[in-house]
């Protein structure tokens, strides 16, 4: 089987049992909703204040998300020793992180989508520069996704990986919530240049991310 | 009883650099002409940085040659751990002296300005870091390695990303201005090379005291296992005896 | 100004000479300590790792 097909395997059977578990639509989404919510309790919306700050809240949903998304990425393979069986499979260690970091990338972006919607209709945001927005919002995706699933297979089998993960993912990934929220303010002001600017670091940040995946998953996997 | 005499005498000697360090610092060195006394926390500011940044390169290249077959020893592992737990003190430290100078210099205690920003993640990247190490278990060593390596290579992106941040949008050049110490005094810029050594030489002591630590620590683990062992064989010996 | 500056500069060197001499501190009587052990424990002097048998 080839380095492809065995990456679509891993995220084909990642996805599929997120549709029957359904554990991100009945979960996972909602919580990012609530937390859209909660943002507009602590910043009053009569001081016209969530225009504004509204791409860093939206990217601080899907960041809150995603740690979610991770630990249940690899809390499937927690019970009835399919680690073990993920180990023993004989299947390229790069394929399987590119597998389940596009199962999570997946699952981010169905979530985007609909935080996006939830955005522009509770904090009345206009949208602006689409051209720019989309692809950001991909790359930052695959970066979140792809460090995301490095750190969670370096916790996964430890105790207290609940706890580890968000430690080590959110400082990782500081640079993506930068980044992606400057590219978002940017392009909604129509300053497309410097938009682009943000986005190529982005960009710079999923290649990286996902080159080391590729190269550590296999180990990190052997030994959690 | 050789490597405790050597490490006796390195002891004396930071002692000695360091309490030089302070009366240089302190009372030799003269006040700077724009900020007066509060310039006295650069020969604290700067050698706190210098260490952190020394400390996480020598945890990277530590656990690069740990991860390589050929040159894999536990005393590697070992010397990411102190250096790395070396390191996050240091970046404590600047931090924290970092927001004390900026006070009188800046008004509010803490300016987003780009080095001190990526201070700070680098803080919470390598306290994640220690907490992983903390946890142990089969299999630890090389996990560490490879998180120091993914952790190094998100250094120069959090520093390029908030550098643009901070001096793309904002007036961040300002910040970084009135931070600047013009040094032409030679008895200040003395002052600030003693304290880099003297540091440098705080950093070795920590991390050969650390590493012999990790390592009476680790053949403790074994030795208690060892006699786990035995306790399970024992009863059973006596009984086919 | 100037004693409010003193100030700022004595806090801070405070501080950071009290968490270095902690830290300083935790390591030697940690070592001291371990040493104790392992010469209580191990057969070879306490300058190599015992092995197990």
């Amino acid at each position: 089987m080839s380095f492809a097909s065995e990456a679509v395997l891993i995220a084909a059977k990642d996805l599929r049992i997120e549709a029957r578990s359904r554990v991100a639509t009945a979960q996972i989404l909602p919580f990012g909703g609530i937390v859209l919510l909660l943002f507009a309790f602590a910043l009053d919306p009569r001081r016209n204040v969530l225009p504004t700050v509204a791409p860093g809240l939206f990217w601080i949903a899907v960041l809150l998300s995603s740690l979610l998304a991770v630990s249940r990425s690899f809390a499937i393979e927690a019970d009835h020793g399919a680690r073990d069986g993920l180990r023993l499979a004989g299947l390229d260690g790069g394929a399987i992180f590119l597998g389940k970091a596009a199962a999570v990338a997946v699952e981010l972006l169905a979530l985007e989508v609909i935080l996006l919607v939830g955005v522009v209709g509770l904090y009345d945001v206009e949208v602006h520069g689409l051209v720019v927005i989309v692809p950001a919002a991909i790359l930052a995706t695959v970066g979140l996704a792809a460090a995301g699933t490095v750190y969670g297979v370096l916790a996964a089998g430890l105790r207290v990986r609940e706890t580890l993960v968000p430690l080590l993912v959110l400082p990782a990934v500081a640079p993506v919530l930068l980044a992606a929220t400057r590219a978002f303010e940017l392009a909604l002001g129509e300053e497309l240049a410097d938009a682009w600017r943000w986005t190529s670091l982005l960009g710079v940040f999923a290649v990286v991310s996902s080159m080391v995946g590729v190269v550590a998953f296999g180990p990190l996997l052997e030994e959690s | 009883m050789i490597e405790r005499l050597r490490s006796a005498w390195l002891g004396a000697l930071t002692s000695v650099a360091l309490a030089a360090t302070l009366l240089f610092a302190l009372v030799i060195a003269p006040p700077d002409s724009v900020q007066g006394d509060a310039a006295r926390l650069l020969y604290l500011h700067v050698p706190a940085a210098w260490l952190a940044y020394l400390a996480f390169f020598v945890t990277a290249v530590a656990s690069a040659l740990y991860l390589w077959p050929r040159t894999r020893r536990p005393a590697w592992d070992h010397l990411a751990g102190a250096s790395a737990e070396v390191g996050v003190i240091c970046t404590g430290l600047t931090l924290f002296v970092g927001s004390v100078w900026g006070k009188p210099i800046w008004g509010p205690w803490w300016e987003w300005e780009a080095r001190l920003t990526t201070t700070a993640v680098l803080f919470f990247l390598y306290l994640g870091y220690l907490a992983l190490r903390r946890l142990g278990g089969r299999g630890a060593e090389r996990r560490n390695a490879i998180a120091a390596l993914i952790a190094f290579v998100d250094v120069p992106i959090v520093h390029f990303s908030v550098n643009w941040w901070t001096t793309l949008h904002q007036e961040g050049s300002v910040f970084n201005d009135r931070m600047q110490v013009s040094i032409t005094d030679p008895l200040m810029s003395f002052t600030l090379w003693l304290a880099v050594g003297s540091f440098t030489l705080l950093y070795v002591w920590c991390c050969i005291t650390r590493m012999r630590l990790l390592e009476l620590e680790d053949g403790q683990a074994e030795r208690d296992l060892a006699r786990a062992i035995e306790a399970r064989v024992a009863p059973t010996a006596t009984v086919s005896a | 100004m100037i004693a409010g500056n003193w100030g700022y500069v004595a806090f801070g060197y405070l501080v950071s000479a009290a968490v270095l001499g902690a830290y300083c501190a935790r390591l030697a009587i940690g070592l001291r300590r371990a040493r104790a052990t392992h010469l209580r424990l191990g057969e070879d002097g306490g300058e190599r790792r015992s092995t197990a048998p």
